[in-house]
């Protein structure tokens, strides 16, 4: 009896492995299109795209965008996907450069109608398709700072309403908040946006948040009157009706586009450059704002795509120089680590 | 059918310990041999070898004739046909009685009528009828050690090991279990090899005792010989009771030391440095003054029933005696030996 | 004997094998290399390899470089390690913590075993279910409830129930110890409990005819014969707390107490991840509790006591008269504070919309859990999905190490304490570090690649990294239980002609058959929490459960989350209780000491 229900979950084990074994093979990897994504309109892009072309895509979500990027960086030289779609524009620059990705074809680029905006993200490269942008602005508690209060630049935040209430992601451990550190640097120069920051973050418990989920909870349910949120969040916690609104500041905001690249070793490049166009369209468009999570509150780039309704869309932008601020990126995330994580 | 056992110039080491030097042993078909000796004397070694439970690093085994280790030859335990009492009784708490017995009837493979037949045969010799469908956790421990006998017993083993089976039981329990046991022993007339510290035990169940020291055998014999003659002072020290007086012996005369007494008169022919072995029964007290006398002092006495145990200090050795009465402790006490009981071992 | 005489001899023995025609015992003797051959090879494939090649590049660390892949010699990572003050107090830290939180979740779970096993404590049965529901509950799940129920906002607040002191004062280092000694203490209390079963009650009655009163038996007797179990509760828990990372950054946020995980995830959280980095803190933590087993095998020199043994005494239960409601009491406060409050407050979660408003009517909803409930839902889908996933990998897990533990028993003085100081160096490693070795192994190496079996991107590479994630723990449980076996009784069964098939399956497996019972549903129970490896080794078939969950907590819908955890929990839950009371009919009766009842009853031991 011992050896039957030994044997019987031997034998259990190894059918059910043999039959995931067929499962697995049987998915036909060669034809679909492997899309890896972190961005939150992904799944109804997809359903969108499959259920206008007909064409099957397998939309692969490893979780945030930390642990996609794991997953590429130890696929390393054999990337397993043909598309990949995520917000910042460094780390597709960085892809670009280690021949993970290849340019994306000018044909395809030529397709999109793009705002200025846009076309100023196009970079130069080739290295992604922007699909939308956002920014990281101030989001500010309004049961905690009532409206005359509200500041309205990085300036009016070095006053004692402010200065230790501020919240901040570790840009160790977001892309955003390290574009949104460097943003900083670039539009107050380094040893100045160093000094504000010092100034202003003096409460460790707030400048080291993991991610915006955290740091939504400080202003919210914590200690913190405001915090340097992804705009998009904050639009989204505000349809919920929290109490929160977006203050841009005077100095200006650092754009986090949002794009697709295409690994260098794709056997799919008719298809992929058949989804890329088709998220250039106004279906695409519109199944990229048909949600109400995080990155649905995007700020499109497409001429005649309207973003939400109350979704502010005239930003006074700061275009990040990447090559500096990969330059600097190592030296800036240390910095901050030493002096304002706990 | 029962066979002999041969063991040739044994030698195991263990760690960096030699445990056993070049043992020769031979036991006769239906014969039992205890080895008897204190712990690290290598007698439980040798039993595991005989088993195959270890394998020496010299020497060969052979039994009923074939050799089981050595010479080119290797056969595990689980084919020698050689069964063991153990000491902590090693039953299966979770099979029953019956299971514990009939484990080793199904994986020889006999047949099922055959099996429940012997079973049944080894629960009625053991007493053990009514308990057929217990589970080890639920018996005595004078219990459970009759299941580890009926368990070998069940196995018609062609060789039969015991590993201080009887140390574990209350000492009435002991004698009982003892004589059921060898009872059953010399009933199927199955070749034995006996581990005891107990010489009383060893002298009991023996037809032949190896008393065994520091890995070598220092007397192998009967247990009647051992008594009357052991070979040297350890031996004489080790078979209990005993105790040794050293002194010069010369000329069918042994002189204690210290000078305390007369010489004494004795039929042994060594002669040196010696002990004289005195058995605590051999001394009587003195009926005609100056033959053959010791004089001592008593340091403590026991009473036995039968008689009083006595231990008596002269020169610088304490000797036992059994006396018929008790005197005082600290009084003076002389008794006598006949020349015949004055047995004498090399010092 | 030369091994040419032993096959000679073995030749001259046995008769020709039936199916290959060659001698039986030549078979036998090759078949005994290959199984060690191939154990070793299981073994080296789920975990060596894997973590090796992580490993590996704090040393060569351009060994998987995209553009310029090279085996050259570059030890800066690790150079980098012990110049930086930052991280050589992160180490220090990590240290400090993790031997708090090992004795403090060793003490409790000792203390735990003690009561319900050996004592008359009422409602047994209760209290025997409190360490699996804390098992049961995954990690993120209990920091997340811990900041539900102390933060300033939090549910206790809410109820007044919260000294701002306390408040302040818990997220800190102080709260961490807290939090993980509640949550960490049911491993110890396996372990121990195992090793009660096996400790009769002889040794103490020798001890207290020698006049010894109680509390001197448990000191000098009990205790140091259950010193081999401590010490493996001891190291298995400091590996653990040694690898969190989670419930550091969420309760730990304040008071610079920084840990060394903090920088394996800063490295692994960028693009190009700095496996050089990583590798090298890895390695750190390897050798950190590498260095606490041999010094565990140095210092306790005497093998591990055999506990189970061919002579079967029942353990002693302490009549504890009045002070048992004592020892209730101090039970239900544990329960209290690892399984009633935590629940609690993520239950209360799952029934509101907001945390902020509190535990009011107007707030309280259905809708996360109805929805949780939906089978449609592609969460549920997720849930079924991770069920057959953790449950192959689990009895797989449990095979594998039952067969290696049986091996390694064989060979105790230098193959096991290789392999469980392998093991438990394996476990205070964050498993990201493992999924990163399994995406390297499988996708990178040449000669691994190409694998139908198991085959990156599909359900059976993450499988088989739900086995290396859990065989470290599977290893730790039966090799206990196989080291308590006296070693008699597989002597007489070898006695009684049983050959290793047969001693195996018949002797040996029935006793540990608890304990690998045990292994079995700890694995299963994990797997399907088990987040780095469902997240990097995600399925393209479909994601597993933890990652649907942990997107749900992203999005910040923590209602959802909480209600999906739940709904996940209680299928794990009744699948794992259903599979404990089958094992329990099956394997208990007859290896667990007699029925409380009867012990109490039969205090005078019956004559022969």
């Amino acid at each position: 009896m011992l050896l039957a229900s030994k044997l019987t979950r031997r034998l259990f084990a190894a059918t059910t492995m043999l039959g995931l074994a067929q499962a697995g093979a049987a998915q036909a990897f060669a034809d679909d299109l492997v899309l890896y994504s972190a961005v939150d309109f992904g799944p109804t892009v997809v359903t969108a795209f499959t259920a206008k072309t007909g064409i099957k895509v397998n939309l692969v979500e490893p979780g945030g965008t930390g642990e996609l990027l794991g997953k590429i960086a130890a696929e390393g030289s054999n990337p397993q996907f043909d598309l990949v779609w995520v917000d910042g524009s460094a780390i597709l620059e960085r892809m670009l450069g280690d021949k993970i990705l290849q340019p994306i074809p000018d044909a395809i680029v030529a397709k999109g109608d793009f705002t200025d905006v846009g076309k100023k993200l196009v970079p130069a490269s080739k290295a992604f398709l922007p699909t939308s942008v956002s920014t990281t602005a101030i989001a500010v508690n309004t049961k905690k700072v009532p409206a005359d209060k509200l500041p309205k630049s990085f300036a009016d935040l070095l006053t004692p309403d402010f200065i230790g209430l501020v919240g901040s992601k570790d840009p160790n451990l977001s892309g955003p908040s390290f574009q949104f550190v460097a943003g900083v640097f670039q539009v107050m120069g380094e040893d100045k946006g160093k000094d504000f920051f010092k100034k202003l973050l003096t409460n460790k418990a707030l400048s080291g948040m993991k991610s915006g989920g955290p740091l939504n909870k400080a202003m919210l349910t914590g200690d913190a009157k405001a915090g340097f949120a992804q705009d998009s969040s904050a639009y989204k916690m505000i349809a919920k009706g929290e109490p929160l609104t977006i203050v841009y500041p005077s100095e200006g905001s650092v754009a986090l586009p949002a794009g697709i690249g295409m690994s260098a070793k794709t056997k799919n490049a008719e298809t992929a450059a058949k989804f890329m166009e088709f998220v250039l369209g106004k279906d695409g468009q519109a199944a990229m704002q048909d949600g109400d999570d995080t990155d649905y509150f995007l700020i499109p780039i497409i001429n005649g795509v309207g973003a939400k309704k109350g979704r502010k869309t005239d930003i006074n932008f700061v275009y990040l120089d990447g090559a500096a601020a990969g330059a600097k990126e190592a030296e800036w995330k240390k910095w901050y680590r030493d002096n304002l994580v706990p | 059918m029962t066979a002999a056992l041969s063991c040739r110039a044994l030698s195991k080491q263990l760690g960096d310990r030699p445990v056993l030097r070049a043992l020769d042993l031979d036991v006769a078909s239906g014969e039992v041999v205890t080895l008897l000796g204190a712990s690290g004397s290598g007698k439980t070694t040798l039993l595991r070898l005989v088993a195959g439970l270890l394998t020496p690093d010299r020497g060969r085994v052979s039994i009923g004739g074939v050799t089981v280790w050595g010479a080119g030859a290797a056969v595990p335990p689980e084919r020698r046909r050689v069964a063991m009492v153990f000491q902590d009784y090693a039953l299966w708490p979770h099979l029953t009685v019956e299971g514990n017995i009939d484990f080793g009837l199904k994986a020889a493979r006999l047949a099922p009528q055959e099996i429940v037949a012997r079973v049944r045969h080894a629960l009625e010799v053991t007493q053990l009828g009514a308990f057929g469908l217990r589970y080890p956790s639920e018996l005595s421990g004078g219990q459970q050690q009759r299941v580890a006998i009926a368990r070998c017993l069940a196995a018609r083993p062609r060789l039969m090991l015991f590993d201080e089976p009887l140390s574990n039981l209350d000492a009435a329990l002991r004698e009982d279990l003892r004589t059921e046991m060898m009872a059953l022993v010399r009933a199927e007339g199955i070749t034995s090899l006996y581990v005891t510290h107990d010489q009383a035990e060893a002298m009991a169940v023996s037809d032949r005792i190896a008393v065994m020291r520091e890995g070598a055998i220092a007397q192998l014999d009967r247990p009647e010989v051992i008594y009357r003659a052991p070979a040297d002072a350890f031996v004489a020290g080790f078979i209990g009771g005993f105790s040794l007086l050293p002194g010069l012996a010369h000329a069918g005369e042994f002189m204690a030391l210290g000078g305390a007494s007369a010489p004494l008169r004795t039929t042994a022919t060594l002669v040196g440095d010696v002990s004289l072995v005195i058995r605590p029964e051999d001394v009587r007290p003195v009926t005609a003054p100056g033959v053959n006398t010791l004089t001592g002092r008593v340091l403590s006495r026991a009473y036995q029933g039968r008689c009083w145990r006595l231990v008596v200090a002269i020169a610088d050795s304490k000797v036992r005696l059994d006396w018929p009465d008790g005197p005082d402790v600290s009084s003076e006490l002389t008794f006598s030996l006949t020349p015949e009981n004055c047995t004498l071992v090399a010092r | 004997m030369t091994t040419v005489d032993q096959v000679r001899a073995a030749v001259s023995t046995r008769g020709p094998n039936a199916w290959t025609g060659l001698p039986g015992s030549v078979v036998a003797l090759f078949g005994g290399w290959l199984a060690n051959g191939l154990i070793a090879l299981v073994f080296v494939l789920l975990i060596v390899l894997p973590l090796g090649l992580v490993l590996v590049q704090a040393f060569v660390p351009m060994m998987f470089d995209p553009l310029h892949p090279g085996l050259t010699f570059d030890p800066q990572s690790l150079a980098r390690i012990f110049g930086e003050p930052r991280l050589m107090s992160a180490i220090l830290n990590s240290l400090l913590l993790a031997g708090t939180v090992s004795i403090a979740a060793t003490t409790l779970g000792a203390a735990y075993a003690f009561a319900v096993h050996r004592t008359n404590v009422p409602m047994r049965s209760l209290l025997l279910g409190v360490p699996w529901l804390v098992f049961l509950t995954p990690a993120y799940l209990k920091g997340l409830s811990w900041v539900l129920l102390m933060s300033n906002g939090g549910y206790l607040s809410q109820f007044g129930l919260l000294p701002a002191p306390l408040a302040a004062g818990f997220f800190g280092p102080a709260g961490l110890v807290f939090v993980h000694t509640f949550s960490l203490f049911p491993l110890p209390f396996f372990v121990i409990a195992a090793a009660l079963a096996g400790l009769g009650s002889e040794f103490e009655d020798a001890a207290r005819l020698s006049g010894a009163r109680l509390g001197r038996v448990w000191l000098r007797i009990n205790l140091p014969l259950l010193a081999p179990a401590f010490a493996l509760c001891l190291i298995a828990v400091y590996a653990e707390v040694l690898s969190d990372f989670g419930l550091a950054s969420t309760i730990a946020r304040v008071s610079g107490f920084g840990l060394m995980t903090y920088s394996i995830y800063v490295a692994a959280s960028a693009y190009p991840v700095d496996f050089a980095l990583a590798g090298s803190q890895a390695l750190v933590l390897l050798l950190l509790v590498v260095a606490l087993v041999l010094a565990d095998r140095l210092l306790r020199r005497q093998a591990a006591a055999r506990l189970i043994s061919g002579r079967s005494r029942p353990a002693r239960i302490y009549d504890l008269g009045p002070y048992r409601w004592l020892m209730a009491a101090f039970c239900l406060g544990v329960a209290l504070l690892s399984v009633v409050l935590p629940l609690g407050a993520i239950v209360a979660r799952a029934f509101s919309r907001t945390l902020a408003d509190g535990l009011t009517l107007s707030n309280l909803t259905s809708d996360s859990l109805l929805e949780a409930l939906t089978v449609s839902h592609p969460s549920n889908q997720a849930l079924l999905r991770s069920l057959v996933y953790a449950g192959t990998a689990a009895a797989l897990a449990a095979v594998i190490a039952t067969v290696l533990s049986l091996r390694l028993d064989a060979d105790r003085r230098i193959m096991r304490p290789v392999v469980l100081g392998v093991s438990l160096g394996a476990v205070a490693i964050p498993g990201i570090v493992l999924a990163f070795g399994y995406i390297l192994l499988w996708n990178r190496v040449p000669g691994f690649r190409g694998w139908p079996l198991p085959r990156y991107g599909d359900a059976s590479l993450l499988v088989l990294g739900y086995i290396g994630a859990a065989l470290p723990y599977c290893l730790v449980i039966i090799l206990t239980a196989v080291g308590q076996l006296a070693p008699s009784l597989t002597d007489a069964a070898r006695l009684h002609g049983a050959g290793w098939k047969r001693r195996t399956v018949q002797i040996i497996l029935p006793l540990v058959a608890l304990s690998v019972t045990t292994a079995f549903l700890f694995s299963f129970i994990r797997s399907v929490f088990e987040l780095p490896m469902s997240q990097l080794l995600v399925p393209i078939s479909g994601p597993a459960a933890p990652s649907e969950i942990i997107h749900m907590f992203a999005k910040e819908d923590e209602g959802m989350g909480s209600a999906l955890s739940l709904v996940t929990m209680l299928a794990v839950g009744l699948v794992a209780g259903a599979i404990w009371l089958l094992a329990r009919a099956a394997f208990g009766r007859r290896t667990d000491p007699a029925p409380v009842k009867a012990r109490l009853l039969a205090t005078v031991e019956s004559p022969a």
